[in-house]
């Protein structure tokens, strides 16, 4: 190897080691907290050398210290972000199916509706929406923020799909129209599954976008409904914050995005790169 | 099989293209081909017949039944579109057994029948890959068997079926093709761009120009008789020779002299009466010329014209010899359907008849005779 290039080499893997550890030392402390003891959380000078525990995980699954119960949290977002999710999924594609294959009046000045649901700050509408929920009584239950998440899933979702479904030939759906396929068949069977990348990207965009939201659950859940973010905000009681337990919290509120990141990696880039390369 | 009838069809597609009052008929058991270049209408009426498209006015009949308003899958056509539009996420056995799935057939009779049709096209060994692990001709054959293997739709639909396909996959499957249209004897309706396809396939030949129908007839009526330098132009093996001239009359006969040579036309007076004087543009197709290497012995006046020229440049293409002779800085192509040589720059004699001449007005672009 030439000196010019092993400089270019170590240069290289410096500024990506720096990049690496911008993005990733803040998990890693994190990882770490889960698994310090209480006394190793609180020393002046970080401690990189200490005896593990699991007593963070466990007080989270006993549920002896936070206000909700134990592993309540972690179902209920599971629970609300999938279920959200799967069905934005569903009315979304099919929304996007048709905005994409049919010629109707005021096609695009609905898209555009569509796509200012976004355009607000989430901030402005939290106040309302905590009266509405109120007088309707769907403050605080799971139906209420499934719907929420739903709605707010819909406009990328349906923006996302379209273009997927631009990119697919009409004469794919003109074909199966033709070999006698109702319309229905013709968008699971022979539209979707060639659209199958981008829908996995946009299911996983839509999933992390749930999975971390905190405004709308911070002001609609109770206790019960509670959901991992608001979880780990209320990891206190009246003495201290209880840091451990958040590390916890915040280390296993990472695994399922995590699993399903690496699971789903190719489609994400194709979901990325969308529009970049023809 | 039915008789297709269409009847009046106005369709606009934007800007570029308007369908405008399409009528023809495509006769049962018979072969009808669209011929235009690209962008001229022929996608349009294919999609329209299919029912992929609709109307503005106009009506279209299939049997006793007018299926002007019906959705694709009531009508009982079948089609096959340019793009192929093959489904990437199913294999090949997949793909064509679509139609029959669709008709909730049994199982057993489906792999029949998609067994059946692969065999017919040879496509068996790739019945379990996927279209894009596929060569072209072999995609070609897979879409074609989708099209060919609902047996009792009432009309085939071919939308150039052959024009993504290299010139010598084309030309054998060409070939195929005839050989099962024979076999299977069923109406269909085929776009193609290329004239020799077109020619070659068809039992009744439809020439659209930018949505409007030019011609329609048998193909050898349009190739002898095309009706205006568009359609000459278009339906030939070779690209047809065109000379700016004008008609001239001298004493008692009638003359149409062009840059390159004068010919007398007096036997054509009655066709031509009106346009003396006018401009005009001879038409002359390449393999209705003859080249004479000596000179001619008599000059007697006949219908046969000699012109003197030379040898621009020849070249052959394999049983084939294609020479441009050079007259007055006018270059004429002649094919001769046989291997000869020539030296550049060496004199010949331009030969043709007088019945195979076409003569256009230059203005209208229409037929004189």
């Amino acid at each position: 190897m030439k000196v010019s290039s092993l400089i270019k080499f170590v240069l290289v893997a410096l500024v990506t080691l720096i990049l690496i550890a911008y993005f990733d030392l803040p998990i890693l402390v994190m990882i770490i907290t889960a698994f310090k003891q209480r006394a190793d959380i609180f020393t002046p000078v970080p401690k990189w050398i200490f005896t593990p525990t699991l007593k963070n995980f466990a007080d989270i699954f006993a549920g002896t210290t936070t206000m909700a119960e134990g592993t309540l949290a972690i179902r209920n977002s599971l629970l609300f972000v999938t279920i959200s999710t799967v069905i934005a999924m569903f009315i979304g594609s099919l929304a996007a199916y048709g905005f994409s294959r049919f010629k109707f009046f005021g096609r695009e000045d609905l898209l555009f509706f569509v796509l200012s649901q976004r355009f607000m700050p989430g901030i402005v509408i939290v106040l309302p929406m905590f009266v509405l929920y109120s007088s309707v009584g769907l403050r605080g239950t799971p139906l209420g923020l499934i719907l929420l998440y739903i709605n707010a899933a819909l406009p990328f979702v349906i923006w996302m799909m379209r273009s997927f479904f631009d990119e697919i030939p009409r004469e794919i759906d003109e074909a199966a129209r033709l070999d006698g396929h109702s319309w229905f068949t013709i968008f699971i069977k022979f539209v979707l599954p060639v659209a199958r990348n981008g829908f996995l990207a946009t299911f996983l965009f839509s999933f992390i976008f749930g999975w971390g939201e905190f405004l709308f659950a911070l002001i609609l859940t109770t206790p019960e409904s509670w959901t991992m973010p608001i979880a780990i905000v209320n990891s206190r009681v009246s003495s201290e914050i209880l840091w451990g337990q958040i590390a916890a919290y915040g280390v296993i509120s990472i695994i399922p995005v995590f699993i399903i990141a690496v699971a789903l990696q190719k489609y994400l880039v194709r979901g990325m790169t969308l529009g970049a390369v023809k | 099989m039915a008789k297709l009838v269409v009847e009046n069809v106005t369709k606009k597609y934007g800007p570029a293209l308007t369908l405008e009052k399409i009528s023809f008929t495509a006769e049962e058991g018979q072969i009808t081909v669209l011929l235009s270049p690209p962008n001229g209408g022929k996608t349009g009426i294919c999609k329209i017949v299919a029912g992929l498209d609709e109307v503005d006015s106009g009506k279209v009949y299939l049997g006793d039944r007018d299926i002007t308003n019906l959705e694709p899958k009531e009508r009982n056509v079948s089609m096959m579109f340019q793009k192929l539009a093959l489904y990437p996420n199913m294999n090949v056995f997949e793909n064509i057994a679509s139609p029959l799935k669709a008709r909730h057939l049994p199982p057993s009779e489906v792999k029949k029948q998609v067994e059946a049709i692969a065999n017919k096209l040879k496509i068996s060994h790739t019945l379990y890959r996927k279209p894009g692990t596929l060569s072209g001709g072999e995609r070609q054959r897979v879409a074609l068997s989708r099209a060919l293997v609902k047996s009792d739709a009432e009309l085939y639909i071919l939308d150039e079926p052959l024009t993504n396909l290299d010139a010598k996959i084309r030309a054998s499957m060409r070939a195929e093709f005839k050989i099962l249209q024979k076999e299977i004897n069923q109406t269909m309706l085929y776009a193609t761009p290329d004239p020799i396809e077109a020619l070659s396939l068809a039992d009744k030949l439809i020439v659209l120009d930018r949505g409007k129908i030019v011609q329609q007839g048998t193909p050898e009526d349009i190739y002898r008789n095309s009706v205006n330098k568009f359609v000459a132009t278009l339906v030939g093996y070779y690209p047809i020779n065109l000379i700016e001239g004008s008609i001239i009359e001298r004493g008692k006969k009638i003359i149409l002299q062009t840059d390159a040579f004068e010919i007398e036309i007096s036997k054509l007076r009655n066709s031509v009466k009106d346009y003396i004087n006018s401009k005009v543009t001879l038409g002359l197709r390449p393999e209705l010329l003859n080249i004479a290497k000596t000179e001619p012995k008599t000059q007697e006046p006949s219908d046969l014209f000699y012109i003197k020229g030379d040898v621009f440049e020849f070249e052959i293409r394999g049983s084939d010899t294609v020479v441009y002779v050079k007259i007055n800085d006018q270059i004429i192509r002649v094919l001769e359907s046989k291997i000869t040589k020539y030296d550049t720059g060496m004199t010949v004699w331009l030969q043709f008849n007088l019945k195979d001449i076409y003569l256009f007005d230059a203005a209208s672009e229409q037929l004189i005779r």
